[in-house]
């Protein structure tokens, strides 16, 4: 079990709409996205995997460098593929700009 | 998956070296170097007659990612095969199993086929302890023809009821995908796993209408 903390100062469109996606179930994850309390854009990880931290910033810098929200970020994941971090990743921001 | 094998079967290999792993990939040493090499089926397209296969590594979490050769294959048990061979002696008492020995009493009724995945699996057929006290009960039920929402959602009744946490995979001919997610996410999108890889859709038994990306 690992935690993983990434801020995003840059990001700070206001987002008024609320997201929750995915399952925590092996090779996948569950994603919440909401308005973030304080300024730009704030992302908490809680994994099953360790030694993964360079995975996870590489998917969320490639991430906001398109999305600009200021969001706030909780996952919770069960070993999921950076692929499927992506996936759900835009089903959340489908969800949220509807 | 051609041939008799799906993924999430559990083969039996002659030989612990008929694993070959793609270029720059390192290998990975098998739980317990003098156990038999069980592997799982991945789920992959089969290129050049190689069977894509998991191997655990001898780390919690470590899985290794190969191909081996049909001829390689010496035995092969499905998850509703494995179901049958429950643990004995002091490893019943593990969550895992307690939750497998419940689920088989109250889905004896089911029409469609189901077993135990994941470290269940794995350790059903193997006999080599990969169970922990903290793990999940990953369950495999094959749906050849569509799930209605209501017989899922019965479904998922009965196994949240259970006593350890289930994480249970739906596999249609074209893809698998999470129960939980189709009974609270239904008629919404859903990640589908398919054999080309992942992606969001939101009907399983159907992925020729093009809007599954």
């Amino acid at each position: 079990m690992e935690k993983i903390e990434f801020n995003y100062p840059e990001a700070k469109r206001l987002i008024t709409k609320r997201a929750h996606v995915g399952v925590v179930g092996s090779g996948d994850m569950e994603v919440l996205l909401e308005p973030n309390r304080e300024e730009g854009a704030q992302v908490f990880i809680t994994t099953s995997v360790n030694g993964f931290g360079d995975a996870w910033k590489a998917v969320f810098d490639r991430f906001f460098s398109k999305f600009d929200g200021a969001v706030r970020i909780d996952i919770n994941d069960a070993g999921a593929t950076p692929g499927s971090v992506l996936l759900r990743l835009e089903q959340a921001v489908e969800v949220i700009e509807q | 998956m051609a041939g008799a094998l799906h993924v999430h079967d559990l083969i039996l290999l002659r030989t612990e070296p008929a694993v070959t792993f793609p270029e720059g990939e390192p290998a990975c040493a098998y739980l317990n170097p003098n156990q038999r090499p069980w592997v799982v089926v991945r789920r992959e397209r089969i290129s050049d007659g190689l069977l894509p296969v998991g191997m655990r590594g001898s780390e919690r979490n470590e899985r290794c990612a190969g191909f081996t050769r049909w001829s390689e294959v010496l035995e092969t048990r499905r998850p509703d095969e494995l179901r049958l061979l429950l643990a004995a002696d002091s490893r019943r008492t593990l969550l895992a199993f307690q939750t497998l020995a419940y689920l088989e009493c109250r889905l004896a009724g089911l029409d469609e086929n189901w077993g135990p995945g994941g470290s269940v699996g794995f350790e059903l057929a193997s006999g080599i302890p990969a169970v922990r006290e903290g793990s999940d009960l990953d369950l495999i039920l094959f749906a050849p023809k569509k799930l209605e929402i209501t017989e899922a959602q019965n479904l998922w009744r009965i196994i949240s009821s259970a006593p350890g946490k289930v994480d249970a995979l739906i596999e249609t001919p074209f893809c698998g995908f999470s129960l939980q997610e189709f009974v609270t996410a239904s008629p919404r999108k859903m990640l589908l796993r398919t054999s080309d890889g992942r992606v969001l859709g939101s009907d399983p038994w159907d992925l020729s209408n093009g809007e599954s990306c």
